[in-house]
């Protein structure tokens, strides 16, 4: 895991601009930036590409965090992988539960209300989309 | 009342095989799993099929989630059929069913080790030396094993011969208004999806020289992936004058949106089926056809 710190830079201002302008909102930049590696320490040395990342935080609870690449099930079953925090990104660990009848193909993972996970994947051969069904995102409960 | 599944059908569905001696019951070594009722953890004895990876979790506890129904006592040693459940700082899979195997060093174990391994007779030995020069284990060459052993299975056609030709598909002008106007009269003409996942179909066309599945023809037509891109890579790349044994599926979902129409139409017109080789293992080199026919023939006999 590495860490990244940069300044608090001064938040950019409006002065000097004439009445009746609409001021830009204020946006704070992050003074820390933390990077996770994401692939668990059970996978570690897989040389997969995952490729085209995506990622998903659930707003109803910030510590549920989804993420997807081009990333094939690491036994090579019929289902696509997701990966999985639920504290906020700290640690992360993959679950294969996306139905797929090719490895996996552009998942975009979204949360809805009450815990509910979407995603959407290209389906084989690769041009038209469907959206998968439903998910809770309690990976490590039964589906 | 559900069907028992048989040994076999649960060699095939697994993924990881292995069998391991149950050290805990409702436990987890897996911090992720929350509900512990139907887990265990089971100490690694031996990997029987996986991939390489898994290898390493000999001598390792891992967690079992059981089957319903599925039940273990404490000691127990058996061979578990799973597939991957999370992977986080362990393993945890997903059991399919389990078979008691005697423990370790017992005449009777001895004598069962190999013998009574579903899926390992000796078709299947047979089967499992396709992978061996690819496979650096064999679990996983038992793995890659069942893999083509699947694709035979499902393929409508296997034949061994020849690649004679390779083009991009040309859009039939012809064909292509014959394929709108006919799409016109079914639904609204739809637009090609721009993608950056663009498969770039070619057709290689196969000479045959030994039909294994499916009718005899004397060529096919193979629609393959030329694209590199990180959804295509692993699919075969055919070469004029490559020979070898190919495992194909008749094609159903016509592969390109925009380009269906008219090859759909083209190759009925010239009274060729079209079928695609979409997977790593749809070719095989040419000295593994008695391999191959022996799969298929696995694969018509009744269970």
């Amino acid at each position: 895991m590495a860490r990244a710190t940069e300044k608090k830079r001064s938040p950019s201002g409006a002065r000097g601009r004439s009445r009746g302008h609409t001021r830009a909102p204020k946006i704070s930049a992050p003074t820390t930036l933390l990077l996770v590696n994401m692939i668990p320490r059970s996978l570690s040395g897989e040389t997969e590409q995952d490729s085209e990342p995506s990622i998903a935080v659930d707003p109803s609870n910030s510590n549920q965090i989804v993420g997807s690449a081009f990333t094939p099930d690491p036994m090579g079953g019929p289902s696509a992988p997701i990966f999985v925090s639920t504290d906020g990104g700290s640690s992360w660990f993959l679950r294969s539960t996306v139905p797929s009848n090719v490895q996996t193909g552009d998942i975009s993972p979204r949360f809805g209300g009450g815990g509910r996970l979407y995603a959407g994947s290209s389906s084989s051969p690769g041009t038209s989309c469907s959206t998968s069904s439903a998910r809770r995102a309690r990976a490590a409960r039964p589906l | 009342m559900p069907v028992k599944p048989s040994k076999e059908s649960l060699w095939r569905q697994a993924r990881f095989v292995f069998v391991g001696t149950v050290q805990k019951l409702r436990a987890a070594n897996v911090a992720e799993v929350e509900d512990k009722q139907r887990t265990v953890i089971v100490h690694v004895d031996r990997v029987e099929k996986g991939p390489e990876s898994v290898s390493a979790y000999v001598g390792r506890d891992i967690t079992v989630k059981l089957a319903p129904r599925e039940t273990v006592r404490a000691g127990d040693q058996a061979r578990f059929f799973t597939n991957g459940w999370l992977f986080a700082e362990t393993l945890a899979v997903e059991s399919l069913g389990h078979e008691a195997v005697a423990r370790a060093g017992t005449p009777r174990a001895r004598g069962v080790a190999e013998a009574s391994l579903p899926g390992i007779g000796p078709r299947a030995v047979l089967a499992a030396t396709i992978a061996a020069s690819e496979a650096t284990s064999e679990p996983a060459a038992r793995l890659k094993a069942a893999a083509i052993a699947e694709r035979v299975a499902s393929a409508d056609v296997v034949i061994r011969g020849r690649v004679t030709a390779v083009r991009v598909v040309p859009e039939a002008e012809p064909a292509r208004r014959a394929a709108r106007a006919a799409a016109a009269a079914a639904e609204a003409p739809r637009r090609r999806p721009i993608t950056e996942h663009d498969p770039q179909w070619r057709e290689a066309e196969i000479e045959v020289d030994e039909v294994e599945k499916g009718p005899r023809k004397r060529r096919v037509v193979v629609r393959f992936p030329g694209s590199d891109d990180v959804r295509w890579y692993r699919a075969p790349k055919f070469q004029p004058g490559q020979e070898g044994v190919f495992i194909l599926q008749k094609t159903t979902e016509q592969p390109a949106i925009g380009a269906r129409r008219g090859r759909a139409v083209a190759a009925a017109a010239k009274g060729v089926d079209t079928f695609t080789a979409l997977d790593p293992d749809d070719f095989q080199p040419r000295e593994r056809e008695p391999n191959i026919r022996a799969l298929v023939g696995t694969a018509e006999e009744p269970e």
